[in-house]
């Protein structure tokens, strides 16, 4: 990044209690100098601190304040939560873990993470790229507990190199998360829009709920819910322009959400043996017709 | 502790003091005479261009309980947006914006200086429930009303037509739970939800497979509290609530009060049942008529149930309707059942302005507030959690007292809904002294509790608020964001002559009570045999585990009555 503002973030100690910090952002950053910067509160429990008393904070390089803000981030953030809350612009690279709530609420700009994050990554995300390196916990790209399904992620990309928890992409309406790894039950739960790419294995219960969207499943799945029906095999599918080679079972649903069943749920015919079941369904279906 | 208020403008409607310069004297937690304290010791405050006005009493609130709690649950996005930090050793801390936790509940009304609150519908199933959330509702004054419209127990004495035996058995559910006071919500609509029926019940159906109708069990329970001389008339939540057109059956249901010179029946958030028209299309406002009414009888007092536009949690014991309303709101729904006493739905929903409905619902809330003309039987309420929280009642008085206000405000409502509604119309105003009517001096004299709440006489207890408004340089018409100001945070409010509110901050969280009535004799032990019958039949628990004991209550205060 040529132009942009460079600050350099590392942990003073390890922390034992979470640490809200969503002060650290682009956003939040721009157009502060490095006095003005270290100033910024963060919650240590339940006590406030400056944000110097808990990071070091360094600027590599410095432009013009209005230039973009690139903040690199070195050491464990595990218990460090809300980073890059709300942020619009400019780019977040975490070297190490990172704790619950990154990237959210976001609008726009990158996040990248080599290491692992916790749950609730790029919860309720507008927009923008959240790329992770490792793992991601529980409810990536979910929304919040009790909001409404209309809040849930509705853009932007979350691509997970490693393994994700449960209730990935619940109550996304829009936007794609790629998850390379395997992840928990319930990938896209209440879903109503968007993409959801698991390369690996899943638990069970894809998409309850879901009255719109994708959910593409490359690996196992340990059963398809009962609500939903088979439509045909696919021989491939694409997801945001990439192509997926498959052959798929094609499942829609799930009827609990929506009588209309608009809900596109692929699973891999290669690793789910058990589903030859369905095939019997099909052909019934096509000497009826 | 001894306080002198100096030289504030005092508002006292059951004593006739219409914002008359004065000094008030507090020792022990009662008011005194000002010759009785010591000027050395006391704490003085100076009231000068304040008003001074009894501490509030909201007579319809959903504050605690097993249904509120429900409520919480369900509204877990908003606790943890909306949370006050604790500040010890002065307040703990707490969250919610809509249903608030127990002790935010009473830091909230106490900072805009209420003192008391009643919690209107408590299944006498679940009132210890009910009994240790009051408990820990700190500073106010509670207590809470018992839900009786469909009780089987009640209801075979009902159809046997065994009024001694539903006099003795309301005697003793009264007296086992520790209540104030008897609510019905839609007298027989949990009944019929058992078999999921019961929408739209109207006042004269037959409750199957009962032989009597709702009018007959609010006939019967008015008779019976007349007898009881329970001090608070029967709470009555009337059929086909938020149904169009059903101000015909609220019109009917007011014809069953019985003839009195006294307040006999108290219909509560009357506004949820004040509309006309016969579907949401072309929905009216029935307000005039049932004024109408209201006016010309005695024996009827009501509470408005005003709604403000924005995010609300719906509860009522009014399962079906709830039911229904999910199906309109599209968002949660939970549904309760009490063994055989009540049913209960929980609903969250969204006022908006430009929606037809809810446009006219605001408005005949403030119509019904305007049109009845005696103040002392019409309460402001929200009906908090259900047409917005109790916190909004700053907003409601400003409206009330400003027409200037409400002219603003239908700018901004739905069209078709302002020229419906009769609201702008009414150029009534409330004066400051109407308002200390309907907040204080009028929910006091409902409860029975006027010779010690609601008044600033010597004797009653020390509950007072104080308000940064000088009535003499402000036009309250014009000037209506400073009633606002001024309401949202008492200066000072006072309660058991403690200071508990400085400067709208709460700084004291003691000196609660809970009111409850007493009888002076035991029901009988042959009905109290018969009623362990019957009770093996209907509950799941036994007598003895039914029954509160005044322990349980955190500060107990019994009132005895005749009866």
């Amino acid at each position: 990044m040529g132009g942009a503002s460079v600050f350099l973030i590392k942990p003073r100690r390890s922390f034992k209690v979470p640490v809200e910090a969503e002060c650290i952002s682009p956003d939040k950053f721009a157009g502060l100098n490095l006095e003005d910067l270290k100033k910024l509160k963060v919650f240590e429990g339940n006590r406030t601190y400056r944000l110097e008393e808990l990071f070091y904070i360094k600027a590599v390089s410095k432009n013009s304040p209005s230039a973009s803000v690139k903040i690199i981030m070195e050491g464990n953030f595990s218990k460090v939560w809300r980073i890059g809350e709300e942020m619009s612009t400019g780019e977040i690279v975490i070297k190490g873990n990172v704790g619950p709530f990154l990237g959210f609420r976001m609008r726009g700009g990158v996040i990248i993470v080599h290491g692992h994050a916790g749950p609730w990554l790029g919860a309720e995300m507008r927009d923008g790229i959240i790329e992770v390196h490792g793992c991601a916990g529980d409810h990536v790209g979910a929304v919040l507990r009790g909001e409404r399904s209309l809040k849930g992620m509705s853009g932007g990309i979350i691509r997970v190199h490693g393994y994700a928890g449960a209730e990935v992409g619940a109550c996304m309406n829009g936007g794609l998360i790629a998850i390379d790894g395997s992840c928990k039950a319930m990938p896209g739960v209440k879903m109503s829009g968007g993409s959801i790419l698991i390369r690996g294995d899943c638990e069970g219960k894809a998409g309850a709920r879901m009255t719109g969207g994708k959910i593409v499943v490359c690996g196992r799945v340990g059963e398809v819910l009962p609500t939903f029906y088979i439509d045909g095999i696919a021989s491939s599918v694409k997801v945001k322009g990439e192509k997926i080679k498959g052959p798929f079972y094609l499942f829609l649903g799930d009827v609990l959400g929506d009588i209309e069943c608009r809900g596109r749920l692929y699973v891999s015919v290669k690793n789910n043996p058990d589903f030859k079941v369905f095939e019997s369904l099909l052909e019934t279906m096509s000497d009826d017709c | 502790m001894e306080i002198l208020i100096k030289n504030g403008y005092v508002y006292d409607p059951l004593n006739k003091v219409n914002g008359e310069i004065m000094d008030i004297a507090i020792k022990d937690g009662k008011i005194v005479e000002s010759s009785e304290i010591n000027l050395r010791k006391a704490k003085i405050i100076d009231a000068s261009r304040k008003v001074v006005m009894p501490g509030g009493i909201d007579i319809h609130s959903h504050v605690a309980g097993p249904k509120v709690n429900t409520g919480r649950i369900m509204m877990v996005s908003e606790h943890y947006r909306s949370y006050m930090r604790s500040h010890h050793p002065l307040r703990r801390s707490g969250t919610g914006k809509y249903t608030p936790s127990t002790f935010l509940t009473g830091y909230r009304y106490a900072r805009m200086g209420w003192t008391m609150v009643v919690e209107p519908a408590s299944p006498p199933l679940k009132t210890r429930h009910t009994h240790e959330e009051l408990n820990d509702i700190p500073i106010l004054d509670k207590a809470c009303l018992i839900l009786v419209d469909s009780n089987r127990i009640l209801l075979n004495y009902l159809d046997r037509k065994d009024h001694d035996g539903c006099k003795m058995f309301i005697k003793w559910l009264l007296m086992a739970t520790k209540s104030y006071g008897l609510k019905l919500v839609d007298p027989g609509t949990a009944v019929l939800w058992s078999w999921g029926k019961g929408y739209g019940l109207d006042v004269d159906d037959k409750i199957e497979p009962y032989n009597i109708t709702p009018g007959d069990i609010i006939k019967e329970l008015c008779k019976i509290r007349a007898e009881l001389k329970l001090p608070h008339p029967i709470h009555l939540h009337c059929n086909r609530l938020g149904i169009p057109g059903n101000y015909e059956t609220t019109l009917k249901t007011m014809k069953y009060a019985p003839a009195d010179d006294k307040v006999t029946l108290h219909l509560t958030h009357l506004q949820f049942n004040a509309y006309a028209g016969d579907s949401w299309a072309n929905i009216g406002t029935g307000s005039e008529t049932l004024t109408k009414y209201v006016n010309a009888n005695n024996n009827l007092s009501i509470d408005i149930g005003q709604i403000d536009f924005g995010t609300a949690v719906t509860m009522t014991a009014d399962a079906p309707f709830e039911f229904a309303l999910f199906h309109m709101a599209r968002w949660k729904w939970t549904g309760i059942d009490v063994e055989s006493e009540a049913a209960a739905g929980i609903v969250p929903y969204k006022y908006k302005k430009k929606n037809l409905v809810n446009a006219l619902q605001w408005c005949i809330g403030l119509e019904l507030a305007l049109l009845v003309k005696d103040p002392w039987r019409v309460m402001i309420t929200t009906d908090h959690p259900n047409g917005a929280p109790f916190t909004r009642y700053p907003k409601i008085i400003a409206l009330l007292m400003s027409r200037r206000f409400r002219e603003k405000m239908f700018a901004k409502l739905n069209r078709r809904s302002v020229k419906r509604a009769v609201l702008p119309s009414i150029e009534r105003e409330y004066s400051l002294y109407e308002i200390a009517v309907v907040t204080r001096a009028a929910p006091a004299r409902l409860l029975g509790l006027d010779n010690i709440k609601g008044h600033l006489g010597v004797g009653a207890d020390a509950d007072v608020a104080i308000y940064d408004l000088n009535p003499e340089e402000i036009d309250f018409s014009k000037d209506y964001q400073s009633v606002i100001k001024a309401f949202k945070r008492a200066l000072y409010t006072i309660k058991s002559g403690n200071v508990v509110v400085e400067n709208g901050k709460v700084i004291n969280d003691s000196c609660s009570k809970t009111f409850y009535v007493d009888f002076k004799s035991p029901p009988e032990e042959q009905f109290l045999n018969e009623l362990r019958e019957e009770f093996k039949r209907w509950y799941t628990i036994e007598l003895a585990n039914y029954v509160i004991n005044e322990s349980e209550l955190g500060h107990a205060k019994p009132i005895y009555v005749g009866g």
